[in-house]
């Protein structure tokens, strides 16, 4: 057996790791001693609270309980994402992909509680631009105008944190599928958390957080490229630093196909997505809005049915084959499409601009396949490429200004490739980004992890 | 250096970025800019424009007055300190921007798109109206790198607000650019309110904002429509041949009652009722010993007779604020109204944009109606700047000449005003101050025909220590 318990972390890492996380927990525990002062509704407030149900506040609580609803469903949508690539990369991976799966959610909602929610939605001031925010506590002052329908919106303040926070995770889990079955865990981990920490909901709050590109009228409804082509454009920088997997490209530089393991997962993981984006869209209504929301879902259904049905017809015409994985991508392509105008295109327009999602991926793989940006999932196809689309279709049928939506998608794939261009230059500088040949032919499982996932069936070392 | 690109054969990468760079560059610092139906005009000084022009035929959008918290329903909450809970002025103003940037995007517009901005600042003798942080958070949305447009402004300092904790009260003016807004078929902000299922009372405007509301947070008022501005109304005495200082105007009650039975007269003067007004100001001159809100509540109770009852179901946008106004003589508050005439009902513009109803003042008619076929002149206020020893009868005289030099860089002179705002300050007694401008004013305007509908409004302070502001409204035949 081969030793890879070598180190694990490099000693550097563990000391700035350490320190971080202290100073991180010594800056929530102090926001916690403030908070103690907050005063929490008394039973006898709520029982009052209930008697007076108005109908403001029944139509607060069913908006508020579909947000929560919607957020548990983005939730499900990151097991998809791990079932998806998992299900898209070799049996030796396996094990790599679903712990890198569970850093990146959890990492996501811990950095978006320390830093990433107020800096995303500055609380008071907000020069349009940046805003560093910490800790997402309240203002005493201000609970129960948080919590209630009196601060202008249908759910509570816990609920928009809970929900943008499921969000957040998102972005990042993109970019691990791109750098899937090559990437050093470690250094995986510290890129993610620059991302998803600060990159992130820096640049959401241009959108949504009151910044430049919403005062210019800028459009995203539920984040085309906030969070997909944000995404998709940072997993291209990770990828154009990191390289391709060995094996991908002959010595001519012509790609080889490197097929994932097992299908059935990766299309368990598209309906789990599927599924998911219902309360990803849905819940982006912010809102239980009977109309709005029943819109919403279906202009999401047809545009990711749409979707499939495009790759379906326009893999076959190219490949001459009916490629699952096409399929698959062309699902995901049609609802990230779509969901920058879900609320406001028709049924119409809404499988127009699922169907050239569809088709565009199909193109777009294959063409970066070509070029050398080796993609093991295709997302930055999925998500970089149709979610600029997307974004652009919200300018052409949907509410958006046409010149400022490509002002602002253009904003976003710029700054997420150049941040992320620069992270991970800069991890790769520091602590390499890149398993060795060795340990790539091996398997990052049993290299990174000492584990597999299928022992009984690769021989069990 | 080990080589950070492991991939040269996509080096191209590089160029397309540098590429993305210069076209997102152009776009949006060159391109889309400006909304074609507004064009400022400058005049070197400060950083506000001089005016904004608005091409004949607009539609516009009226905002409402936004507070700090404009949503609060519920004001009184128990157990929380009152002072400070909204924040400074800095803070809540930029509370109040976003909610501004939010309604307007309602309507499919920006921040782009306002031509005038007026802002009440909260302050009195001990705490002086803190423009410095209105202008700070002004200068953090408007005149930015990423928005560089500035409308025309206009920033003086009342007494108070709703709630004594809000510190700033703005409201908006903005212009609807072609192609795009509530009446365009099947634009969202159209399509949003054949939704809403609204029943106007005058078919030239849309309403938005809550339904359930008493009042609506915005009006977008159909392009080519004519405006009636209606001057500052107050209490009529009620004994008509009172002599001076011995003044009686009534309970708050029965001044309400006469300003709102006068607004219906000059409305059915100028062809209109109260189901044409889409927009209305109510200015609450503090009583000793009595809040806002109680006064207010009384108005509100009168308001009702003529509006949002059953017989006319109008809920026109509205402001509401406090200022010292005419408490010394008794008179507890005024109302500016902003009408709509329909395609028929509008005044023959014979003898140029203008025609004045009423008569209000002796500074002009009670209302004017505004030919949509004019050029319209948003001015930002206009104060005297050099006024170094200048006596108080003598600055009033420089703000006219001011306002005279401005309206000639705008080709246009005294006669193209149609609503004229003059808001008096300083230490040299309110009532001699009223008493001098009433004077100027007179002698200033007695030439005009129709002259502008004035509102004369005793405020606490101004930026810069002016002791008069003029905002004026201006319409010029192209």
């Amino acid at each position: 057996m081969r030793t890879n318990q070598r180190r694990i972390l490099p000693p550097r890492l563990v000391a700035v790791g350490t320190a971080t996380l202290v100073l991180a927990l010594c800056a929530a525990s102090a926001h916690g001693a403030a908070e103690a002062g907050v005063r929490i509704p008394s039973e006898a407030t709520f029982a009052e609270y209930i008697d007076n149900l108005s109908e403001e506040y029944s139509y607060f609580t069913v908006s508020n309980l579909w947000l929560l609803v919607a957020a548990a469903m983005v939730f499900v949508m990151h097991t998809g994402f791990a079932m998806l690539e998992s299900g898209l990369s070799r049996s030796k991976n396996t094990v790599n992909i679903l712990y890198k799966n569970f850093f990146v959610i959890s990492c996501g909602l811990v950095t978006y509680a320390i830093v990433g929610f107020n800096t995303m939605y500055p609380p008071e001031t907000f020069n349009g631009i940046l805003r560093f925010g910490g800790w997402f506590g309240i203002d005493p002052d201000k609970y129960m105008e948080v919590m209630s329908s009196r601060s202008g919106n249908n759910y509570a303040y816990w609920t928009d944190f809970i929900f943008q926070a499921m969000f957040a995770a998102t972005a990042a889990t993109i970019v691990s599928g791109a750098v899937a079955e090559r990437i050093k865990l470690y250094s995986f981990m510290v890129f993610t958390i620059l991302l998803v920490g600060i990159a992130y909901p820096v640049a959401g709050s241009w959108t949504w957080g009151g910044g430049w590109l919403e005062r210019n009228g800028f459009v995203d409804f539920a984040g085309s490229s906030v969070v997909h082509a944000f995404g998709g454009y940072a997993a291209l920088a990770a990828v154009l630093v990191l390289g391709p997997r060995r094996g991908k490209y002959d010595a001519k530089g012509k790609p080889r196909a490197i097929p994932g393991h097992n299908l059935s997962l990766a299309a368990l993981g598209v309906f789990l997505l599927w599924f998911g984006w219902y309360g990803f869209n849905g819940g982006s209504v912010l809102d239980a809005h009977p109309e709005r929301v029943g819109r919403v879902f279906v202009t999401t259904s047809l545009g990711a049915a749409s979707g499939a049905f495009a790759a379906m017809i326009v893999c076959p015409l190219i490949l001459k084959k009916a490629d699952i994985s096409m399929a698959l991508n062309g699902v995901l392509a049609g609802l990230v499409g779509i969901t920058a105008s879900a609320d406001t295109l028709n049924p119409g327009a809404a499988m127009l601009v699922g169907a050239i999602s569809g088709a565009l991926v199909v193109v777009a793989i294959l063409f970066f396949d070509r070029i050398g940006v080796d993609d093991p999932v295709g997302a930055i196809s999925v998500h970089g490429i149709c979610g600029t689309w997307g974004t652009l279709a919200a300018g052409i049928w949907g509410e958006g200004k046409f010149l400022w939506q490509v002002v602002g998608c253009l904003a976003y794939a710029l700054f997420a490739f150049a941040v992320g261009f620069a992270i991970f230059s800069a991890v790769k500088f520091v602590m390499g980004v890149r398993v060795t040949a060795e340990e790539e032919d091996e398997g990052l499982d049993v290299a990174e992890h000492g584990q597999q996932a299928y022992p009984e069936f690769t021989g069990g070392k | 250096m080990r080589r950070l690109f492991e991939y040269p054969h996509a080096r191209w990468i590089f160029p397309v970025f540098g590429v993305a760079v210069v076209v997102w560059f152009v776009l949006a610092f060159r391109v889309v800019r400006s909304n074609d139906r507004m064009e400022r005009i400058d005049d070197g000084v400060g950083a506000d424009p001089a005016a904004v022009r608005v091409a004949p035929g607009s539609s516009y959008f009226f905002t409402w007055g936004v507070t700090a918290n404009p949503r609060s329903r519920v004001i009184a909450m128990r157990g929380l300190p009152d002072d400070e809970r909204y924040g400074d002025t800095y803070t809540q103003a930029h509370g109040v921007l976003q909610q501004l940037t939010d309604d307007l995007s309602v309507v499919g517009l920006t921040l782009r798109d306002v031509a005038h901005v007026r802002a009440y600042v909260v302050g009195d003798a001990e705490n002086p109206p803190d423009f410095e942080g209105w202008d700070r958070a002004y200068s953090e949305y408007f005149g930015t790198a990423t928005m560089p447009h500035r409308p025309a402004r206009t920033t003086v300092g009342i007494s108070r607000l709703f709630i004594t904790a809000y510190r700033i009260e703005v409201e908006f003016v903005a212009v609807v650019p072609d192609g795009r807004g509530p009446f365009v078929a099947g634009s969202v902000p159209a399509r949003e309110y054949e939704r809403s299922g609204r029943a106007e009372t005058n078919d030239g405007w849309r309403s938005y904002g809550r339904m359930r509301w008493p009042m609506s947070t915005g009006k977008a008022v159909a392009p080519g429509r004519a405006l009636l501005f209606s001057a500052g109304m107050l209490a009529a005495p009620m004994n008509p041949t009172m002599p001076e200082r011995h003044w009686m105007y009534g309970r708050v009650d029965a001044q309400a009652a006469s300003i709102l039975r006068e607004g219906l007269g000059i409305l059915r003067e100028a062809g209109l009722g109260y189901e044409d007004v889409f927009f209305m100001r109510t200015i609450m001159f503090p009583e000793r010993n009595v809040g806002i809100g109680r006064n207010f509540g009384i108005f509100n109770r009168e308001y009702s007779r003529y509006l949002n009852n059953e017989d006319n179901p109008n809920k026109p946008t509205r402001t509401v604020m406090s200022a010292p106004g005419y408490t010394y003589r008794g008179q507890l508050m005024a109302l500016e109204m902003y009408a709509l005439y329909g395609q028929e009902n509008a005044p023959a513009f014979d003898n140029g944009p203008l025609v004045g109803f009423g008569a209000g003042s002796a500074a002009g008619p009670a209302a004017v109606a505004v030919d949509p076929a004019a050029g319209h002149y948003w001015l930002s206020g206009v104060t005297v700047r050099d006024r170094e020893g200048l006596s108080l009868e003598e600055e009033y005289r420089a703000a006219f000449a001011a306002l005279e030099t401005r309206l000639e860089q705008l080709g246009a002179g005294p006669e193209a005003v149609a609503s004229l705002r003059v808001y008096i300050a300083g230490d040299d007694g309110t009532a001699e101050s009223v008493a001098l401008w009433t004077e100027v004013a007179e002698a200033y305007f007695a030439q005009l025909d129709p002259g502008p509908a004035t509102t004369l409004m005793p405020v606490v302070a101004l930026p810069g220590g002016a002791r008069v502001l003029l905002e004026c409204f201006a319409a010029v035949r192209p």
